[in-house]
């Protein structure tokens, strides 16, 4: 029986596709330890000399990035790329900008261990944190084991998944508020599908969801190759992780190395060399004004942990 | 006792063993429906996969696709840290999983690849329509529905198209025419690329994996299943054994300790003292017919030896001829005098018996005594009391020994004082006598003295304590108890008619005297107090093919029946108190029964002598021949 109901709902999700979901207003989150990998996520102690945390490159109230083109790290190193933002991150089926983590889990190591972010190793920050008292009673009293790799990670990413903006405008106009968008708003939306834009931003995090090359119609001059840098596949070469589209307009500058900082800017760059097709002035505008009604709320910022 | 413990200790493990194969078996089945849900799951979803991959044509969520794609992960996730997996040695299981997990890493890299692609392709498709409309130029129309319709059309040669492409991209490089051209290229170009794709993933086989995973697994589980339902059902029939064991055990149990108790209610409740000492000789236990009789609790006495109730009566070397038997493990009987708490002795006849473990060696002794105290005072006293009756018989067998005597000796003493005062007066009157009659008076004088002599002897010999049994004649014995008697006998006219067979026997010839004397006695006593007038008593004495005779009959009329039983039991007689003492026959019948080893009866007769009818009673004493 639940055999059947299981192919009933599947063919009904397959046959209703809704291209852009609406974001959960509720997530379920334990709030210990998400309190807890607040503090983590904004103590410096993580790097290696006390000078980045994992706030330091995303912002949480500026978008959850770092409003840089590339981002700098201990000693004011200067790393590669344009760090994406962290909000809703967790809605995204890969990380970083070559889609190397399938999850936060793994991407929070990542920068942790980068030496050129924050150069640091979960060995000195666990000594580090044995130290303060703070941490010791919160480790315990949460996890059986106390201060361990595992542990740090957890609370971290656990504070990552409650940084969801739910509630935007666009939302609600999906959720059948159809008054809530303007006239242009919507036309911005409908060409937004018609000039396919929707066909890789699409699923709840409009992006986030699957690999692309960039400059499929024209060639964009980069010398980063994506995810070739990984797999070191020819075929990989310039795929990058489409970004969500979601408060795009507080996470410039935009693309992998924060080319350009307008969204004007980016919005023409992709119809160049992704669509493959010239927009007029008046077709633009009406894009970025539906790009700013993604613009979610973002309670999590109200949460105030003791 | 072991084999009980041995028994529960199996029967508990039976029981253990039991639980945790029943136990085993409900994970276990969880277990393989949980895989089986999970394969399930899994094919389910891969064929959701497979219809996403054949839908070409439309824009994609492709959240849907990451979330079937995160669902078949999980699943297989679960499938993998599953133990089953882990611990199984089965053949056809061992690598599959493995072989499952690179075919689904593959086919979402393919899928993931193929998304890109088709983000582009639809994207494209949408741009061309949107060019087409732009571009009024028919040039492009064979083009345009040849790749509107690529996917309807799969014998369409993509590579031809392409050159196509090239050919017009040549020639026409208007703003839209030039787009349009390219747009088309991509579609070609992608197209291929997925068509490349999808044959990729055909040659990956997942399907076919996940098939033979599902039916590899089922045949496993049913293995496993019945090898659980097998061991289960062995277990609980050794269960049911072990039960039925434990069963008989206790009730065998519960009969042998009914027995005990019936068996300690008995030493507890006996009259016989029962003493139980360890192999030391050291009290364990006593029964209350202990305590009763010689005072001492169990506790009082526990840990003792049982010697503190030695009376000192008995020699050493009884006591260790005591020990010895019953260390050499045999059973010792005997009589105790002991004394009791309040220094009394009492007589114990008792057994000891040692009691072996089952290896053979001694653990402890048990005594079972019993108290013959009184038995032994009252048999004392009736020795003393048949020494004092047989004193008592004696005597008067003396008194009328002195009787006799004086009857005896009164003619010779009469002639000896005849003769001798004769004498004296012829000497003092001096008439001569002659030597001739002095001598004759001297002889007569002399002859008397010697009867008086013989008398004595007669006398003496019968008072002469000789307890030795001798050979004699018996018609000779009878002669001497004559003699004895005589006198008294001459004075009532009795007539004795005598027929003896003088035969010799091995016995106590006084005791024998004793007896005739007072059978001869009693018949003379009955005579004279009746009124016959011819008095006789027939003594007989002769043997059969058995015994040895002596028969003392009279004719005084016999004995009353009311009484004949009676005769023989002491203190009874007819006489008057100043005759008779009531122990004659008494006496006679202990003489004849205890220390002559024969038998004395009494029976009334009728009988003719002399051809007149008499009546009397006859004594019988039986000798019987060896």
């Amino acid at each position: 029986m639940k055999k059947y109901i299981y192919i009933i709902v599947i063919s009904t999700c397959m046959l209703a596709q809704e291209l852009i979901t609406p974001i959960p207003i509720n997530i379920n989150v334990d709030e210990k330890k998400a309190e807890l990998g607040n503090k983590l996520f904004h103590d410096k102690r993580l790097s290696k000399n006390n000078t980045i945390s994992c706030s330091s490159c995303h912002i949480i109230n500026e978008g959850g990035d770092d409003n840089r083109a590339v981002s700098y790290g201990i000693n004011g190193l200067k790393g590669t790329r344009n760090s994406p933002t962290v909000l809703n991150a967790t809605f995204n089926t890969s990380q970083f900008w070559d889609g190397r983590s399938s999850d936060l889990r793994e991407q929070a190591i990542g920068p942790i261990h980068n030496p050129v972010e924050m150069g640091s190793s979960f060995q000195e920050i666990i000594e580090k944190l044995k130290k303060d008292n703070f941490y010791i009673k919160r480790f315990s009293m949460i996890y059986d084991d106390g201060i361990t790799e595992n542990n740090i990670i957890d609370a971290i990413v656990e504070y990552e998944n409650t940084l969801i903006t739910p509630n935007s405008k666009f939302d609600k106009y999906l959720k059948g508020d159809k008054n809530i968008l303007t006239k242009k708003e919507k036309e911005g939306f409908q060409l937004f599908k018609e000039y396919g834009c929707i066909s890789c931003h699409n699923g709840v995090n409009i992006g986030g969801n699957i690999m692309q090359k960039l400059g499929v119609f024209e060639t964009f001059e980069t010398t980063d190759f994506g995810k070739y840098n990984i797999t070191k596949n020819e075929e990989d070469k310039f795929y990058f992780k489409v970004p969500s589209l979601r408060n795009i307009q507080q996470t410039s500058p935009y693309f992998h190395n924060g080319l350009t900082s307008t969204l004007r800017d980016a919005v023409n760059k992709m119809a160049f060399h992704q669509v493959g097709y010239i927009l007029d002035k008046e077709e633009t505008d009406k894009i970025i004004l539906f790009l700013k009604t993604l613009d979610g709320e973002m309670s999590f910022l109200e949460k105030t942990y003791e | 006792m072991n084999k009980r413990i041995f028994n529960t200790f199996f029967l508990l493990t039976v029981l253990g063993t039991l639980a945790y194969f029943i136990n085993n078996a409900k994970i276990q089945n969880s277990n393989f429906y949980n895989i089986t849900q999970n394969i399930q799951q899994i094919i389910l979803l891969n064929k959701d996969l497979n219809l996403y991959l054949k839908n070409t044509f439309k824009y994609n969520n492709f959240d849907i696709v990451q979330n079937k794609i995160i669902s078949i992960q999980n699943n297989f996730k679960k499938l993998q840290i599953n133990k089953t997996f882990e611990d199984t040695h089965e053949k056809n299981l061992i690598n599959l999983p493995n072989k499952v997990a690179i075919a689904l890493e593959k086919k979402f890299e393919i899928i993931n690849k193929i998304n890109s692609h088709r983000a582009i392709l639809n994207k494209s498709y949408i741009i061309i329509q949107k060019l087409k409309t732009k571009d009024t130029d028919s040039h492009f129309d064979n083009l345009y529905t040849k790749i509107m319709t690529l996917d309807k059309n799969p014998a369409v040669r993509l590579n031809e198209i392409l050159q196509r492409i090239t050919q017009l991209q040549k020639k026409y490089s208007f703003k839209y025419s030039k787009f349009f051209l390219k747009h088309c290229k991509l579609i070609v170009l992608y197209n291929i690329e997925i068509n490349k794709s999808e044959s990729k993933l055909n040659n990956i086989g997942l399907e076919q994996l996940l098939i033979k995973l599902q039916d590899n697994y089922n045949m496993y589980s049913q293995k496993i299943i019945q090898r659980a339902y097998l061991s289960i059902i062995i277990l609980f029939i050794l269960l049911l054994l072990s039960l039925l064991i434990y069963i008989i055990y206790d009730y065998r149990l519960v009969q042998s300790r009914t027995e005990l108790k019936r068996f300690r209610k008995t030493v507890e409740n006996s009259d016989n003292i029962i003493v139980i000492t360890d192999e030391k000789i050291r009290i364990k236990y006593v029964n209350t017919a202990f305590t009763n009789i010689t005072g001492y609790t169990l506790n009082e006495v526990k840990g003792k030896n049982p010697k503190i109730l030695s009376s000192g009566n008995q020699s050493k070397s009884f006591y260790d001829n005591l020990n010895q038997t019953i260390y050499a493990g045999k059973k010792w009987s005997g009589e105790f005098i002991n004394v009791n708490k309040n220094g009394d002795i009492s007589y114990e006849q008792a057994t000891i018996t040692p009691v072996y473990n089952e290896k053979n060696r001694i653990i402890e002794f048990i005594a079972i005594k019993l108290d013959t105290t009184k038995e032994k005072l009252s048999q004392d006293q009736l020795h003393k009391k048949e020494k004092l009756l047989l004193q008592q018989s004696k005597m008067a067998a003396m008194g009328e020994m002195l009787q006799n005597i004086s009857h005896q000796w009164r003619q010779p003493l009469s002639l000896i004082s005849t003769a001798s005062t004769g004498l004296l007066v012829k000497k003092e009157m001096s008439i001569t006598t002659t030597i001739d009659e002095e001598i004759k008076i001297l002889n007569t004088i002399n002859d008397a003295t010697q009867h008086l002599s013989e008398t004595i002897n007669a006398f003496r010999d019968f008072f002469n304590p000789n307890k030795e049994k001798t050979n004699f004649k018996i018609g000779d014995v009878y002669k001497k108890t004559i003699n004895i008697i005589k006198s008294k006998f001459k004075s009532v006219d009795i007539n004795l008619i005598e027929n003896i067979d003088n035969i010799s026997i091995t016995n106590l010839d006084n005791e024998l005297i004793q007896v005739l004397m007072n059978l001869l006695n009693n018949a003379r006593d009955v005579l004279v107090s009746s009124e016959t007038q011819n008095k006789l008593i027939f003594i007989n004495i002769y043997q059969d093919k058995n015994n040895v005779i002596i028969s003392v009959k009279d004719n005084g009329g016999g004995i009353d029946k009311k009484i004949i039983n009676k005769v023989f039991e002491p203190y009874f007689t007819t006489k008057h108190q100043s005759d008779g003492t009531g122990i004659g026959l008494y006496m006679c019948q202990e003489i004849i029964s205890k220390h002559m080893n024969g038998k004395l009866t009494v029976t009334n007769q009728s009988f003719i002598y002399q051809n007149i009818n008499y009546k009397g009673a006859e004594f019988k004493i039986i000798f019987p021949k060896r």
